[in-house]
């Protein structure tokens, strides 16, 4: 059984700013996310959504078809669509920039924008 | 306070679990989050007591409160969700504050401020577990919070430790 001070001790301040450094470390990486990868989604050459690879998200677009496009694991895909030919769903995921997934009869796109990161030739 | 009667522990032991769970069913009415937009953010007075039990009664009396006191708001509370942040966050700050007494580095103000940080990230783990990584954006501002709930709960306890006689 351990007694403590009861009073302000100058080594509190240890305390306090551990716990700030800890606040800045987690605040962190979500700031500098702004500039990461991000899935955008394009509707008759308008853009309708940006999705952001790091986080998992859904999103369904509603024109001449409706298309369900899924961001999990860093990669987007179109989960399903009910557009003929269904070249969309069949593309698979995609997580590179430059990479596109393209659906011709709803005039949908989906590319990715890049991060800071240089360009990738080949 | 190295002579308290085991009688005494033993009473004395119900009373602060009494106590925990008037206090946090009564801080449910302070709205925090009128001053602080963050959703969960309480002032923690349930910590309060757990400083006081680490004081009189030590370490694993403490944790035993600690638990106790969770799962009995479970029961009364009947959120089961709830239950699991009371629990990771207890917890935590429990091994926080343990550790900083431990340490013989900290007065009760370090130590409840560590308290009150470490429950926030327990809880926080917890949200992530049930509701998904995007919680950890309240981090940051819940543990800044905490660096006032921690001091305010300190004082508080600095106050009646000091004057309660056992």
């Amino acid at each position: 059984m351990r007694a403590f001070p009861l009073k302000f001790k100058k080594s509190d301040i240890f305390a306090a700013l551990f716990v700030i450094l800890l606040a800045a470390a987690v605040f962190l990486p979500s700031a500098l996310k702004k500039d990461g990868a991000s899935a955008v989604v394009m509707l008759n050459g308008k853009e309708i959504g940006r999705l952001e690879l790091a986080r998992d998200a859904e999103m369904t677009v509603r024109d001449e078809y409706t298309a369900h496009i899924v961001v999990r694991d860093g990669k987007v895909y179109v989960e399903s669509s009910d557009c003929p030919g269904g070249d969309c769903v069949r593309s698979g995921g995609i997580s590179r920039q430059g990479q596109s997934i393209v659906c011709l009869p709803n005039r949908m796109t989906v590319y990715i924008e890049g991060s800071d990161l240089d360009a990738v030739i080949g | 306070m190295e002579n308290i009667s085991r009688i005494k522990k033993t009473a004395l032991t119900g009373v602060l679990l009494a106590l925990m769970l008037a206090l946090s069913y009564i801080e449910r009415f302070i709205p925090l989050g009128l001053a602080v937009p963050v959703p969960g953010v309480k002032l923690g007075l349930a910590n309060i007591v757990t400083v006081g039990a680490l004081y009189w009664l030590g370490s694993l009396p403490a944790l035993m409160l600690v638990l106790a006191r969770c799962l009995l708001s479970a029961v009364f509370g009947g959120n089961a969700a709830g239950a699991l942040f009371s629990l990771c966050g207890g917890v935590f700050s429990w091994l926080s504050m343990s550790a900083a007494i431990k340490s013989r580095f900290f007065s009760v103000y370090g130590i409840s401020i560590l308290g009150a940080a470490f429950h926030n990230m327990g809880q926080i783990l917890a949200a992530v577990l049930i509701l998904g990584g995007a919680v950890v954006y309240y981090l940051p501002y819940l543990l800044l919070v905490s660096l006032f709930t921690g001091t305010l709960t300190g004082a508080i306890s600095a106050g009646v430790i000091s004057r309660v006689r056992l």
